[in-house]
């Protein structure tokens, strides 16, 4: 146990949870506006094929998070139209995305297996990054772990304070009341799924560029699914799911970190359920939130 | 994943069942792998094994495959859909499919199944395996040699007799020739996943260890090594050239070709 850098591990569980908090961010905001979107594992992955794809060829990350970005929402935009406009039902359609993003991935992805690609530059932030601890703890991520958080800040700022952010729980929690009211349910719905597209997409590049960094057929192995758990844990709060993210994150590098160390006296099997206990126990134990009244509805105008 | 195998199982049905229709004398063999066959390390050997099949044999053989088929009853049923579509041979290709071989050896057997790295067998269930631990002990000696921290990472994926035999195998080496070694294993429980095998390697490194070894089959491990600097690694299953000459100073690789064409060729 001595051996352990509380430090490193520190600034490990940011980085281990970074993805996952994209991802459930996007999800959360789809949710809020009464669409269960299950392909969430589908646009990582092919965020994750997109970002890299970009970076590679233009040797910039940013631009290769910004493509991920738009490649997630891109693929969303099928859910959206199919489930929006076609009414089809919402589970098949999602789990349909991911098994088309996880092929659509490996196709795009053919010619970049065992490929570098360009490096994520730490951020420099003077002065905050020599305090003790709290510096390489907190101030010494790269961009993306910083506007992961902002994205998560802005999300719960646009729910809480917004006229529109009101508008799309509107949208969530009574379809037919904000129709009622006036307010265009399939437009903003549309517009979630994008932007949950879109985080997916971030969350996916930040494995492909950030913490793996490399591209593999299949690397998001199931982060998107942890992400959709971590969702409805965090009873559809933006400030919960941080603490789920971290906390999963968290219990993920410690096992790690814990079985590096040597001479751990747990048996291996619990430390690999503890990641997943923890963040369902303290979640149940501050009681999660009520599901949005019309989550996974469909809607039509005439109905 | 689930789904994944569904739909390819599916496209792999209809293309036999043309290829039955057409012409039946045509031996027809099976694999399942269980991660993708780009993971460029275990999976990927295996493949490259059924492709020097379909090379050797031309039009006499037709090969299917099934890639990331999780291990457990999932795997019983892609093999009995296997079964079902006119295999004649099906190998398979991780020890966590033992049981799901088993099982469907016993519902077809008229179908030769081969099962890599297990230790159960019937009369139409044989097991293959090579001496990886061989491949062990020379990583052992250079890790030992190598190490300047006299700590050495290991990322293991299940406690299975194989990869405890290979984690055996390079420290009875390792502590023959540096007996100040230590050996830290961290066990992923995956075959693949690369951003946990990244994270294990980062633990690993964070602990001080400068000789990654690995038992898992992405080549995540290599690149955390590659970021950290001062630290070696060896391929896993596949050369992993891609990272040589540093960190990768060495590699097992494992080569199925000649295996796979001679069993086909009974």
């Amino acid at each position: 146990m001595s051996n352990i850098d509380p430090i490193l591990l520190l600034s490990a569980i940011i980085i281990v949870s970074t993805p996952i908090l994209l991802a459930a961010i996007g999800e959360l905001v789809v949710e809020r506006a009464g669409v269960l979107n299950l392909g969430v594992e589908g646009m990582m992955i092919t965020g994750a094929v997109c970002g890299f794809v970009v970076a590679t060829m233009t040797g910039s990350p940013w631009l290769g998070f910004a493509g991920a970005a738009l490649g997630g929402a891109l693929l969303s935009m099928i859910f959206g139209i199919l489930t929006q406009l076609f009414l089809s039902n919402q589970v098949a359609t999602g789990l349909a995305l991911t098994l088309f993003g996880l092929g659509l991935s490996a196709v795009l992805g053919q010619g970049y297996i065992g490929v570098k690609g360009p490096v994520v530059p730490d951020l420099h932030l003077p002065v905050l990054r020599e305090i003790p601890f709290l510096g390489p703890v907190l101030f010494r991520h790269d961009a993306m772990v910083y506007i992961a958080l902002l994205i998560v800040l802005g999300v719960w700022l646009f729910l809480n304070r917004t006229r529109m952010g009101r508008v799309l729980r509107a949208v969530g929690e009574n379809h037919d009341a904000a129709h009622a009211l006036g307010y265009k349910v399939v437009r903003v719905r549309l517009l979630a799924i994008a932007f949950g597209g879109a985080c997916a997409g971030l969350g996916g590049a930040y494995l492909s560029l950030v913490r793996v960094p490399q591209w593999t057929e299949g690397m998001t192995a199931g982060a998107g699914w942890i992400a959709l758990a971590i969702v409805v844990f965090a009873g559809w709060r933006p400030g919960r799911l941080v603490l789920g993210a971290w906390l999963f994150g968290g219990a993920t590098a410690l096992q790690l970190a814990l079985q590096a160390s040597g001479g751990v006296q747990i048996p291996i099997e619990y430390l690999q359920m503890a990641p997943y206990l923890a963040t369902i126990l303290v979640l149940v134990i501050l009681r999660a939130g009520r599901a949005p009244g019309s989550l996974g509805r469909p809607f039509h105008a005439s109905s | 994943m689930t789904f994944k195998t569904v739909l390819l199982g599916a496209t792999a049905a209809m293309g036999l069942a043309t290829g039955a229709m057409a012409q039946d004398d045509k031996t027809k063999v099976g694999f399942i792998y269980v991660g993708p066959i780009g993971d460029l390390g275990w999976s990927y050997q295996h493949d490259q094994g059924r492709l020097a099949v379909e090379e050797e044999f031309g039009d006499q053989v037709e090969t299917v495959y099934v890639e990331s088929v999780p291990e457990g009853p999932d795997a019983e049923r892609v093999l009995t859909q296997m079964a079902l579509q006119g295999a004649d041979m099906i190998f398979t290709t991780s020890f966590g499919f033992m049981e799901a071989t088993m099982n469907a050896a016993q519902k077809f057997p008229d179908v030769k199944f081969e099962h890599a790295t297990g230790y159960q067998r019937a009369d139409n269930v044989s097991t293959y395996s090579a001496r990886f631990y061989e491949g062990r002990a020379v990583q052992g000696l250079i890790a030992g040699e190598m190490t300047e921290s006299n700590i050495i990472g290991y990322i293991g994926s299940y406690p299975i007799p194989e990869v405890i035999r290979g984690i055996n195998a390079a420290y009875i080496q390792a502590k023959k020739v540096n007996p100040e070694v230590e050996f830290r294993v961290v066990w992923a429980y995956t075959w693949f996943d690369p951003a946990k095998e990244a994270e294990a390697a980062k633990a690993l490194i964070d602990a001080g260890a400068d000789v990654i070894l690995q038992h898992t089959d992405s080549t995540a491990p290599q690149a955390a090594a590659q970021e950290a600097g001062d630290v070696i690694t060896f391929g896993q299953a596949s050369d992993m050239f891609d990272y040589a000459p540093n960190p990768r100073v060495s590699s097992i690789i494992d080569n199925w070709n000649q295996y796979y064409i001679d069993r086909v060729a009974r």
